[in-house]
C-alpha cells in the first residue's frame, strides 16, 4: 500500500509537474518525428488504407455488432437548448406543438418537423433519439453534463467527449490536432484534467481557417528572419542545454513544416468548388460542415461544431424554421457527400444539446428549458438508421419509453466508436473516471457495432 | 548637458558607458501605488534592510551548509542585466521598458530595485495573477467577480498581511458588491464540500477531495474527517431565499404570493439579488451512502478539525463555527499555514518549491532541504505575514541572485537551490511583456468592465428600496434594463497616454479573468480558473504560430507602438533601443555585425522589423534566465 501510494504519488508528480510540461506536444498536436508520417500521408493517395491499417491494432471493445465501428466523429453541439418539439420529436396535433408542421421521412413510421426535409431523405442512415432525461437545467451545468457525463465540480475538470476521443483512440494523422472545435465552445470543450495536448484546436471561424497559418511573408523572408534569430540565440541555447528549450527549437522546425506543408490546406475550405458551398449553405454552419469533412478525409478524430441561437425564451417560431432549415442543408449535404465518398461508414454524426425546451409555451411566445425530457441525433459509423428511440407523452413533456440518461447517450456514442467504456482513466488526483461515467450504458438497439 | 539631445545628437554610442551616467531624466518609472493612510499602511522601510539583509544571510548560510553537505556549488552570481530582467518578470510581472533598463544598468542598484518593485503597482499586477490562478477568480462568477477582483488586487496593493487576507474570506458574508471578500464562497456557489476542499487545498497544502467519496486511499483522512471538517462551513448559503435578501426584496415577494406573473418579473430583473453569502445554522449530514462503522447514512455530523487541539465552541452556532474554523485554518499554530506559504513565495522567487508538489502534503511530506523550510515558516510568522518583507527577504539572497540551473532537473532527483531554475515566462509574463513594448505605462492602465460595473451600480442602487419601488421597477423590466447597460465613461477612456491603442493593450490582470479560449493567453498557458493553480507552461506548435504571425508582432512593430516610437526618437541608435527593449542588455559586437548584415540591402521598415521578428523569436526572450 504504501509503496503504491509512492509510486502513484511520484507518478503524479511526474506526469502534471514535469512531463506534461515539457513534452513537446500540445494541442495543435505536431509531435516530434511526425515530420516524415505527415508528408508521407499527404502525398500517399491510400490515406485511407493506412488509416484503416493502424485501426486494425486498436484493441478497443466490440459488441459483435456486423457494422464498422466510427473512425471519426463529427458532432453537432446547439448549445442553447435546441427544442425537441420543433425539431426531432414533433406532436402533431397537441396543443403544444404550436406553428411547426410534422413531415414524412425516407424511414417508414419516422417523422421529423417541417423544418428538415434534406434529413428527412437520408433517414434511413439517421436514428433519432427522443427520450434523453436530465436534471441540469442551467446553460452552463447542462452544457458540462453533456460534453463530459459529469456534473460540474469545484476539484476536478473533466475532459470532453472529443478529449476522451483522442485519448482513448489517439490520432490517425500525426501532422494535424486529434481534435478541432469550430466556433464557440467556452469551458466546456476542453481537455479537462488531460494532458492540453488533448485538447480542441480551436478554429473560431471556418471560413477563415487556422489561426495564424498564413505566413505574412516570403519564404526567403522567412529564412533569413529564422536565421538571424538563431544568431541571436545560439549563445543562450548552448548554455542552457535543457528539454524545454530544445522542445521549444522543435516545435519551432515543426511549425515551419506545418506551414510548409500540404495538410494544412485541410483547413482552407476555400479549394472547394461553388457548388460545394451551393449544397452545403454558404453560411455559418455550412462552411463548419464542409470544414468538418475535409478534416474527416485528412484523418481528424473529433470535430465538433458548435451552433448556438437555441435559447429561444422569446418568440420561438420567428427564428426557429431558418435555423433549422440552415442545420438541416449543410447536415443533409454532409451525410450526402460523405456518403459518396465512401466516409459514412467510417464517421459518425451526432447531434446532441443541453436540454429541451418546455411544451408550454410562454407568455413572450417562446419555449423555457426543459431537461426533463430532449432529443439528440445520431448517423452514420456504428448507427442502425431508419429508426427513433424512446418516446415523449403526448404534450412532450416527460419521457413515457426507455428513458436514457446523458451518460447513456455519450456511453452510445463511445461505443460506435469503438471505446471501452469501461476502462479507468485516472486524474492527476488520482481519482477515476470513465467516458460516460461509472453508470453509462449505451443503447443497443441503436447500435451496428 | 541635457541627455535627450545626447542621445538625439548620435553621442550615446559614441560615448558609450559615460551615456548611462547621463540619463537623470529616467526616474524609476514603476510608479509606486499610492499610499491609503486609513489602512495605516506602512511602506518597505517599515522594517531595516539590516534586518532583512541578516534574514537573508541566514537563509545562504543553511544553503551553503545543505550544498556542502551535498556535494553541490552556487551556480554563481548574476550580472546586473540579468539581475534586471528577472526581477521585473518575477516581481512586476513584465520586463522592463528601455527607460527603466536604461536607468537601472546606469546605477546598479539591487536592493533598490526590490523594494521599489515591491511596492509598485506592477508588483500588485503580478500578484493578482498568482492568485487569481490559486483562487481560479473569474469575471463570471456567480454574484459577480469584479468585486472580488477589486477585494484581491486592493489586499495586494494595501499589502495586508496574509492571515488577515485569508481570515476576511473565510468570515465573509453579504453580497460581493458590498464585501468582495465574499466572492471567495460565491466561486464554489451552491457547493460547500468542494469548497472545504479548496480550502484546505490553496491554504493548507492538504489534498482532502477524495474523502469526500470514500476515505482517502492515499493519505489518512477518513470519509467522516472530511465531513466532520466541512460541518464548519456547511452552514454557509450562497444562495438567498427572499426573506435572506434586503427587505424591500422580502416584501416584494411576498406582496407577489398568487401572481406568478409579477413574481416572475421580479424575478426577471433582480433575481441575481439572491447570490450572496449568509450563515445559517444548517447541520450536515452523511450521504445516503455512508459505508463505515463509525457512522450512519443522513446523520448529522458535528463540527471537529482533522488535526490540531480540538475546538470548543462556547455557543454552537453556524456563524461560530465559521470564525472558529477561520482562526484554525490561519492560527500561528496551525503549521502547514505559515509553511504553505512561505514555500509557495519560495517558488515565485526560486522557480519551484522546497516542497513540490506545493498543495499536496502529507504527514511524510519533506521539504529537500528541511531546515530552510523550517527557517522560512518561522520567519513568515515572525514577519507577521507580510508579503513583500517576506519577498525582500528573498530576494536579497545571494542564492536568488545567482544564475540559473544549466542542466535539467530530472524528476525526482533532489535540487538545492544553488539558484533559482530556469522557467519560461508563464503565460501573463510574456503577454505584459508585449504590452510593455507597446504602450506606455502598462502598469497605469486599469481594468475597466464597463457591463459589470453597471451591474454592480443597479445593485446598489437598489438594495434600499422599498417593496413598491421594486415591484414598479420590475414591471417595467427596468432592473434588467439597468444592468445591461453600461457603468458609465471608463474614467481613463480620453487618457492621453493611451489614445489610440486598442482596449485589449492593458496587462492580463486588467482584463478578463480568464482570457477567451483562443486568445494569446490561453494559448500560452495561462489558466481556465477552473481548477486550482491551472496554469501551464507547456510548449505547443500554435504559441509558435502565433510569434510568427500573431497580432502581437503586428501591435509591437506598428508605427505607434512605444518601441517603434523610442526608435525614432534614439534614430541613431536603433539597433541597441531594440535590444535595451526586448532582451534588457546590449547587443554583443557579434550580434552588431548579425544585424547590420540583414539591415544592409532592405529598406528600414523591413530590416528592423526582421530584426524585431528574430529577437521576439529567440528562446532568450521567452525564457526567465
Amino acid at each position: 500500500m504504501k509503496e503504491l501510494k509512492k509510486l502513484i504519488s511520484r507518478s503524479d508528480e511526474l506526469t502534471r509537474r514535469m512531463f506534461a510540461t515539457r513534452a513537446a506536444q500540445a494541442m495543435m498536436g505536431v509531435g516530434i518525428g511526425s515530420i516524415m508520417t505527415r508528408q508521407a500521408l499527404a502525398a500517399d493517395p491510400r490515406i485511407q488504407a493506412r488509416i484503416q491499417a493502424a485501426e486494425s491494432g486498436d484493441n478497443t471493445a466490440s459488441t459483435g455488432g456486423s457494422g464498422q465501428t466510427a473512425k471519426s466523429v463529427i458532432y453537432f453541439y446547439m448549445s442553447g437548448g435546441m427544442s425537441h418539439l420543433d425539431t426531432f420529436d414533433t406532436k402533431p396535433g397537441a396543443e403544444t406543438q404550436g406553428a411547426t408542421k410534422t413531415i414524412k421521412t425516407a424511414a417508414d413510421g419516422v417523422t421529423i418537423s417541417e423544418y428538415f426535409p434534406k434529413l428527412a431523405k437520408q433517414m434511413n442512415n439517421v436514428a433519432l433519439v427522443r427520450s434523453i432525461t436530465s436534471t441540469q437545467g442551467a446553460h452552463e451545468e447542462g452544457n458540462y453534463l453533456m460534453h463530459t457525463s459529469y456534473n460540474p465540480r469545484g476539484t476536478i475538470k473533466h475532459p470532453c467527449l472529443g478529449s476522451w476521443a483522442v485519448k482513448m483512440k489517439g490520432k490517425m494523422n500525426e501532422a494535424l490536432p486529434g481534435f478541432v472545435l469550430v466556433g464557440g465552445g467556452g469551458r466546456t470543450v476542453t481537455s479537462g484534467f488531460f494532458e492540453n495536448k488533448f485538447g480542441p484546436a480551436p478554429v473560431g471561424n471556418p471560413g477563415t481557417g487556422l489561426r495564424n497559418s498564413n505566413l505574412a511573408f516570403s519564404e526567403g523572408e522567412f529564412n533569413d528572419r529564422l536565421k538571424l534569430a538563431d544568431s541571436f540565440d545560439r549563445a543562450f541555447r548552448s548554455k542552457y542545454r535543457q528539454k524545454q528549450v530544445e522542445s521549444y527549437t522543435d516545435l519551432y522546425k515543426e511549425a515551419i513544416d506545418l506551414l510548409k506543408g500540404e495538410d494544412i490546406k485541410a483547413f482552407n475550405i476555400r479549394e472547394e468548388k461553388e457548388s460545394v458551398f451551393q449544397s452545403y449553405g454558404n453560411n455559418y454552419i455550412g462552411q463548419a460542415s464542409i470544414l468538418a469533412r475535409r478534416l474527416v478525409e485528412k484523418g481528424v478524430r473529433f470535430i465538433e461544431i458548435d451552433y448556438g441561437g437555441w435559447d429561444n425564451h422569446d418568440n420561438i417560431f420567428g427564428g426557429i424554421g431558418q435555423r433549422c432549415n440552415q442545420l438541416d442543408q449543410a447536415m443533409g449535404a454532409l451525410i450526402e457527400d460523405l456518403s459518396s465518398r465512401g466516409l459514412l461508414s467510417s464517421t459518425l454524426i451526432v447531434v446532441g444539446t443541453e436540454f429541451g425546451r418546455t411544451p408550454r409555451i410562454n407568455e413572450r411566445r417562446g419555449r423555457d428549458h426543459h431537461p426533463a425530457a430532449f432529443s439528440g441525433l445520431l448517423a452514420g459509423a456504428g448507427i442502425k438508421g431508419g429508426q427513433f428511440y424512446g418516446k415523449t407523452d403526448e404534450r412532450g413533456d416527460r419521457v413515457a419509453e426507455n428513458p436514457i440518461k446523458i451518460p447513456d447517450f455519450n456511453a452510445t456514442i463511445a461505443t460506435a466508436m469503438g471505446l471501452n467504456i469501461n476502462q479507468v482513466i485516472y486524474s492527476p488526483s488520482k481519482r477515476p473516471f470513465q467516458v460516460a461515467n461509472r453508470d453509462g450504458k449505451p443503447i443497443q438497439e441503436l447500435l451496428n457495432v | 548637458m541635457n541627455p535627450v539631445s545626447a542621445i538625439a545628437d548620435g553621442k550615446w554610442l559614441r560615448l558609450g558607458a559615460v551615456l548611462f551616467v547621463a540619463l537623470p531624466l529616467f526616474a524609476a518609472s514603476v510608479s509606486a501605488a499610492p499610499n491609503d493612510e486609513s489602512t495605516g499602511k506602512k511602506g518597505i522601510d517599515s522594517v531595516s534592510y539590516e534586518e532583512i539583509k541578516a534574514k537573508a544571510r541566514d537563509i545562504d548560510s543553511i544553503l551553503q551548509k545543505a550544498w556542502q553537505a551535498n556535494g553541490v556549488s552556487s551556480n554563481g552570481r548574476i550580472g546586473h542585466d540579468t539581475f534586471l530582467r528577472r526581477t521585473y518578470l518575477k516581481l512586476g510581472g513584465r520586463i522592463p521598458s528601455v527607460e527603466e533598463t536604461i536607468e537601472f544598468l546606469k546605477r546598479p542598484n539591487r536592493a533598490g530595485l526590490i523594494d521599489s518593485l515591491l511596492e509598485s503597482d506592477a508588483f500588485v499586477s503580478a500578484q493578482f495573477n498568482f492568485w487569481a490562478d490559486l483562487l481560479r477568480i473569474r469575471n463570471d462568477q456567480e454574484g459577480l467577480g469584479l468585486p472580488y477582483i477589486e477585494f484581491v488586487k486592493d489586499s495586494i496593493r494595501k499589502n495586508k498581511p496574509y492571515n488577515q487576507f485569508v481570515k476576511e474570506m473565510l468570515l465573509a458574508s453579504g453580497y460581493t458588491w458590498e464585501n468582495g471578500a465574499a466572492g471567495y464562497y460565491m466561486r464554489d456557489y451552491q457547493m460547500p464540500l468542494d469548497n472545504m476542499s479548496n480550502t484546505m487545498q490553496v491554504f493548507l497544502g492538504t489534498r482532502m477531495q477524495c474523502a469526500q467519496c470514500h476515505d482517502h486511499p492515499f493519505d489518512k483522512w477518513t470519509q467522516m474527517d472530511y465531513y466532520q471538517l466541512a460541518a464548519y462551513t456547511y452552514g454557509v448559503e450562497t444562495r438567498l431565499d427572499a426573506n435572506q435578501q434586503p427587505k424591500g426584496f422580502a416584501d416584494a415577494y411576498k406582496q407577489s404570493e398568487g401572481n406568478r406573473e409579477l413574481r416572475d418579473q421580479i424575478r426577471d430583473s433582480f433575481g441575481d439579488m439572491d447570490r450572496g453569502v449568509a450563515v445559517n445554522n444548517t447541520d450536515i449530514k452523511l450521504p445516503f451512502d455512508y459505508k463505515y462503522d463509525d457512522g450512519k447514512p443522513h446523520q448529522a455530523v458535528k463540527p471537529r478539525v482533522i488535526y490540531g487541539e480540538d475546538i470548543v465552541l462556547e455557543k454552537d452556532t453556524g456563524e461560530n463555527r465559521v470564525k472558529a474554523l477561520a482562526n484554525w485554518v490561519t492560527s500561528d499554530k496551525n503549521e502547514r499555514f505559515a509553511l504553505v506559504y512561505a514555500n509557495r513565495l519560495w517558488k515565485q522567487a526560486f522557480g519551484m518549491g522546497l516542497i513540490e508538489p506545493v498543495d499536496d502534503m502529507t504527514d511524510e511530506t519533506q521539504a529537500v532541504i528541511p531546515e530552510l523550510m523550517t527557517y522560512l515558516s518561522k520567519m513568515m510568522v515572525e514577519l507577521k505575514y507580510d508579503t513583500r518583507q517576506f519577498l525582500r527577504v528573498l530576494y536579497n539572497t545571494s542564492a536568488y541572485q545567482s544564475q540559473v540551473n544549466r542542466k535539467d532537473i530530472e524528476p525526482g532527483e533532489p535540487y538545492y537551490f544553488t539558484g533559482p531554475v530556469l522557467k519560461r515566462m508563464n503565460a501573463e509574463q510574456f503577454w505584459d511583456s508585449l504590452v510593455t513594448l507597446t504602450i506606455p505605462e502598462p502598469d497605469a492602465r486599469k481594468a475597466w468592465f464597463g457591463g459589470e460595473q453597471a451591474r454592480v451600480n443597479a445593485f446598489r442602487q437598489y438594495k434600499n428600496k422599498s417593496a413598491g419601488e421594486i415591484i414598479a421597477a420590475a414591471k417595467k423590466g427596468q432592473g434588467m434594463m439597468m444592468m445591461g447597460g453600461n457603468g458609465g465613461n471608463d474614467p481613463q477612456g480620453n487618457d492621453p497616454r493611451w489614445r489610440g491603442y486598442g482596449e485589449h493593450l492593458r496587462r492580463a490582470s486588467e482584463l478578463q479573468s480568464p482570457a477567451n479560449l483562443g486568445s494569446f493567453l490561453r494559448q500560452f498557458g495561462q489558466s481556465d480558473r477552473d481548477v486550482i493553480d491551472n496554469s501551464v507552461d507547456d510548449p505547443n506548435v500554435s504559441q509558435v504560430l502565433e510569434m510568427f504571425n500573431g497580432r502581437m508582432f503586428e501591435e509591437v512593430t506598428s508605427p505607434d507602438s512605444l518601441l517603434s516610437k523610442n526608435m525614432s526618437k534614439y534614430s541613431r541608435d536603433r539597433v541597441k533601443v531594440l535590444f535595451l527593449s526586448i532582451l534588457n542588455r546590449e547587443p554583443s559586437s557579434e550580434e552588431l555585425r548579425f544585424t547590420a548584415k540583414i539591415l544592409a540591402g532592405r529598406s528600414e521598415k523591413s530590416g528592423y522589423s526582421a530584426v524585431i521578428w528574430a529577437l521576439l523569436n529567440t528562446r532568450q526572450f521567452s525564457f526567465v534566465e
